[in-house]
């Protein structure tokens, strides 16, 4: 078309100039000739629009009344054209929400100079689900000095609570990193002012992000006091760089103070000439020097199976990625078969449709509409519901984003995930794809087939099996994740997690032992209170210490030892917990000041006292002398995570130690909600000056660290339900059709001697055929689902089963109306 | 879709009949038409092109660029075979009309 135009233009320009040229041939002056011919020839422009216009009309003339006779015709169906919009909105707006947090949490490059060269340093503890990088600092300068492989790196410590003051003003939490003097500069980003953090700066310097700065705008070249340290603020980071975690932005960098040892996470520059797998190769080695660190001041066998590599990280870095790249990843395909069940949904009906439309293509076809011609026109119908899905559907993902950020956001405190997205250009360019390729899928059926033939009918069938199949498969994962949920919440916990409050004090300032016995004192004799309790560590906090421990009379294999986690607690914490006492004694507040004692589990016990009473029996930690006794067994419960099996653990009693821990279990007889401010005041009257720094339940902090799969599941099940109702839709939809379409024949058979029953057993019996070929169809792949460590076999009957029910149910009204037909009006009706 | 005017369709006639002796750019169409009915019929510019353009994309004519004797770039116009049948079927119709017409005016003076 372009060149056509070109063309246009030149022709018109060449008429112009020959016909100047003849009139200065016949002898007039060349302004005149110009001037004449001008005028002669007309208006230019309208010239070559109109002979533009014989190419292009004739197309927009054929898009412009395709259109209007889809949308005539979708007018004249308003609950067909509402069911499409709608299923396909919800498709279409759950993937684009869901594809927008993938790509913000694992596609997108950060805005820095180069990003693919960025890569991060990792160490893979065995076992560990994922690797970290936290590195001390000789080992980043050993890596930094040996390496061969790394234009450039450098590191930073992230505090996510450091207290920061801006001219004087009350201190607040905020998320400081501390960085290598080189950081900003290896990262490659630009300040948006001032200057970035240099290398003779001797962590006397800060730069701060732009949403920081946003809220200080005269923050620039001020002194700010960073855990009583004062920087000098000297730049802006730009608005668009928050930092290389995602899910957790920085408030600020600052300029690591010499001498500090806090372990680093350590980011590099490869070197032109390298690649991530030499880099890789070498690093190997060069992780060996972490390993000798490590060994110099303790033992451990698992530090030889120790791994180390180095993986890409110009897409950002941290944990929320390794927590939430598998649930978006499995939510994702969910919301994918969401989307596809909605498409041979659409598939479905608009062939049925078409069937019925029949009369009207005839028509058209006798009146000159070629057959490309009518195929583009149901083209241009499912093309023009896509588009109104896909609008729609963007509309909706925006709400869907925020849904979906505020439920992985629910995490524990360690997990904090701050993601401000909003469906962008990536996202909006998502949807205009999938948008025209749900139009090409299920409009290609309809479009195809034009001609009628028993063949479409079975087509039709096979349609709506397929989306029962796929209901199945949604219902199954649904169902599925439910159950694994449950059993995480419920199953082999070792405590019960139900009427307990947590109250997490700010174990620094004024929680002496004494106010410490006297609030749990007052906390007992609070009405509705059973127990109350201290412990280093609650249940599934997610955070928790661990030691290798020396048993007398006990020795193992050197490579078969294991950490044992341990915790601090006072009396009645079991109780507290709902964690059995088996044998022997709890701790007891008189314990303080004598020999030192502790509480093991009994997996423990077993471990250290296979064939003997662990009651009795000494303990040590490896490397310290302070010997344990152990005065009670109590049962094996979970520690850090739902997910892993209960560890040996260790308890001693926090009275015997000088400083006590800080975390108040409180089991109450009535619903914690009723009774937690009673508790609050309790502790504000005993300790005024420590702070209460979270009160929470035990049932949600159990929660908040399965917040991944509590997102899979809960959007598994919205999909399912949707995918259900979809599939009864298409069952109903094509029975309807068929009732519809069989109308005459029905009442011929009628007339004939059969009975409603007949009637109604002939139409369910189609219905029971569509549906069983679809449920096994869906039982076969569903039984292939993968990323869960449990059967599926329940679920999946579960699903079948429902799906059943659901699919007869929508069978039953068409076959109700069929079974009620008079046989003389039917017949009168041909 | 297409608008069916005596007009256009003369004009569709006569240059194809102009273009029976040979390939030619459009002002030399234009010159032939006015010069061929002894000055009668104007061509005007704006139907011209987009006839010449209509009359290329239905097949009947092929268009290539070339140079005029003065060597003036323009693009030339030239009859496929589909035009030429197409106009024998203008010519025989137009024949049919004007004899038809002769006819009512002798009847009816």
């Amino acid at each position: 078309m372009r060149r056509r135009d070109g063309g246009i233009d030149d022709e018109l320009q060449a008429h112009l100039n020959m016909a100047i040229r003849d009139r200065i041939e016949r002898g007039e002056d060349s302004r005149e000739a110009e001037a004449g011919a001008r005028r002669e020839f007309g208006n230019l422009a309208i010239h070559k629009e109109e002979t533009r216009g014989v190419w292009i009309a004739p197309w927009l003339e054929s898009v412009a009344q395709d259109l209007k006779y889809a949308i005539r015709g979708l007018r004249r169906s308003p609950g067909f054209t509402a069911v499409a919009i709608a299923s396909l909105a919800l498709g279409i707006g759950a993937n684009t929400a869901l594809f927008t947090i993938a790509n913000a949490i694992m596609l997108k490059m950060l805005p820095v100079r180069n990003p693919h060269e960025i890569v991060e340093l990792l160490q893979q503890y065995p076992g560990e689900p994922r690797g970290n990088g936290y590195w001390s600092v000789p080992s980043y300068e050993h890596f930094r000095d040996n390496n061969h492989v790394f234009s450039a790196l450098a590191g930073y410590s992230r505090d996510n609570r450091a207290q920061v003051a801006i001219g004087g003003g009350e201190s607040v939490f905020m998320a400081a990193d501390h960085v290598t003097p080189n950081f900003l500069e290896v990262v490659g980003i630009a300040p948006a002012f001032g200057r970035l953090i240099g290398s003779g700066d001797n962590g006397q310097t800060a730069v701060v992000s732009w949403s920081l700065y946003q809220r200080n705008p005269s923050i620039l070249g001020r002194q700010v006091s960073i855990d009583k340290r004062s920087v000098t603020v000297v730049g802006v980071a730009p608005a668009a760089f928050t930092g290389f975690l995602i899910g957790s932005p920085t408030d600020l960098w600052v300029s690591r103070k010499p001498g500090l040892d806090s372990r680093m996470t350590v980011m590099g520059r490869l070197a032109p000439h390298a690649t991530l797998e030499q880099a890789h190769a070498e690093f190997q080695s060069l992780g060996r020097f972490t390993v000798e660190e490590l060994t110099r001041t303790r033992s451990d066998p698992q530090w030889k199976r120790m791994k180390f590599f180095v993986d890409f990280a110009g897409n950002g870095s941290g944990n929320l990625r390794g927590r939430f790249g598998t649930p978006i990843a499995i939510v994702m395909s969910i919301s994918g078969l969401l989307l596809l069940i909605a498409c041979v949904n659409l598939a479905s009906l608009l062939l049925a449709r078409g069937a019925s439309r029949q009369r009207e293509m005839f028509i058209r076809a006798g009146l000159g509409a070629s057959q490309t011609r009518l195929i583009r026109q149901v083209l241009t119908e499912s093309m023009l519901l896509s588009g109104a899905g896909a609008a729609v559907g963007f509309c909706i993902s925006y709400s869907a984003v925020s849904a979906v950020t505020a439920i992985m956001a629910n995490g524990r405190v360690h997990e904090r995930v701050v993601l401000n997205l909003t469906p962008d250009a990536d996202s909006l360019l998502f949807t205009a794809a999938v948008a025209i390729v749900t139009g090409l899928l299920f409009g290609l059926a309809p479009a195809l087939t034009a001609k009628p033939s028993r063949r479409i009918h079975r087509f039709g069938d096979a349609l709506v099996a397929a989306q029962i199949a796929i209901a199945v498969v949604l219902l199954a994962a649904a169902t599925l994740h439910t159950g694994y949920v449950a059993d995480l919440r419920n199953v082999n916990l070792g405590f019960h997690r139900d009427n307990v409050i947590l109250m997490q004090l700010d174990g620094s300032r004024g929680h002496e032992k004494q106010r410490a016995v006297e609030l749990i004192r007052r906390l007992e004799a609070l009405p509705g209170v059973r127990s109350a309790s201290i412990g280093g560590m609650s249940p599934i906090q997610g955070a928790g210490a661990s030691r290798m421990v020396l048993a007398d009379g006990f020795t193992e294999d050197p490579d078969a030892r294991r950490y044992t986690s341990l915790n601090w607690v006072t009396p009645r914490y079991f109780e507290s917990l709902g964690i059995p006492l088996l044998a022997g004694r709890d701790f007891r507040f008189d314990d303080e000041g004598r020999q030192r004692v502790a509480v093991v589990s009994q997996s423990f016990a077993r471990h250290y006292f296979p064939s003997r009473n662990a009651i009795g029996g000494h303990v040590r930690f490896e490397g310290r002398t302070t010997v344990y006794e152990i005065v009670g067994v109590v049962g094996d419960a979970k520690y850090l995570e739902l997910k892993e099996a209960p560890p040996r653990t260790m308890y001693m009693n926090t009275l015997q130690d000088p400083n006590i821990v800080s975390q108040y279990v409180i089991r109450t007889a009535i619903a914690p909600g009723a009774i937690v401010n009673e508790v609050r005041r309790s502790a504000k009257e005993v300790a005024p000056d420590a702070r209460i720094e979270r009160v929470t339940t035990l049932t949600d902090q159990l929660d908040a660290s399965i917040v991944p799969e509590r997102l899979v599941t809960q959007l598994a099940n919205l999909f399912g339900a949707l995918g259900g109702l979809i599939a009864a839709i298409g069952v109903y939809g094509l029975l309807a059709f068929t009732v519809a379409r069989r109308t005459s024949e029905i009442g011929l058979r009628m007339a004939v001697g059969a009975t409603p029953g007949d009637v109604l057993a002939m139409i369910l019996r189609q219905a029971l055929l569509i549906t069983v070929t679809g449920v096994t169809l869906g039982a076969a792949v569903a039984s292939q689902i993968p990323g869960l460590p449990a059967s599926v076999a329940v679920p999946a009957s579960i699903a079948v089963a429902a799906m059943l029910v659901v699919a007869l149910v929508a069978a039953y009204v068409p076959a109700r109306r069929a079974a009620s037909i008079e046989p003389v009006q039917a017949l009168r009706h041909e | 879709m297409a608008k069916l005017d005596l007009l256009q369709g003369t004009l569709d006639m006569l240059i194809l009949q102009t273009l029976r002796l040979g390939p030619r750019h459009g002002y030399a169409i234009a010159n032939a038409i006015r010069a061929g009915s002894g000055e009668v019929l104007q061509v005007e510019t704006g139907s011209l092109y987009p006839a010449l353009h209509r009359l290329e994309k239905r097949g009947w004519l092929r268009a290539h660029w070339g140079e005029t004797e003065q060597k003036q770039r323009a693009k030339f116009y030239q009859l496929t075979a589909p035009g030429r049948k197409q106009l024998a079927s203008e010519q025989s119709r137009w024949a049919a009309l004007t004899a038809a017409i002769a006819r009512l005016a002798e009847v009816e003076p």
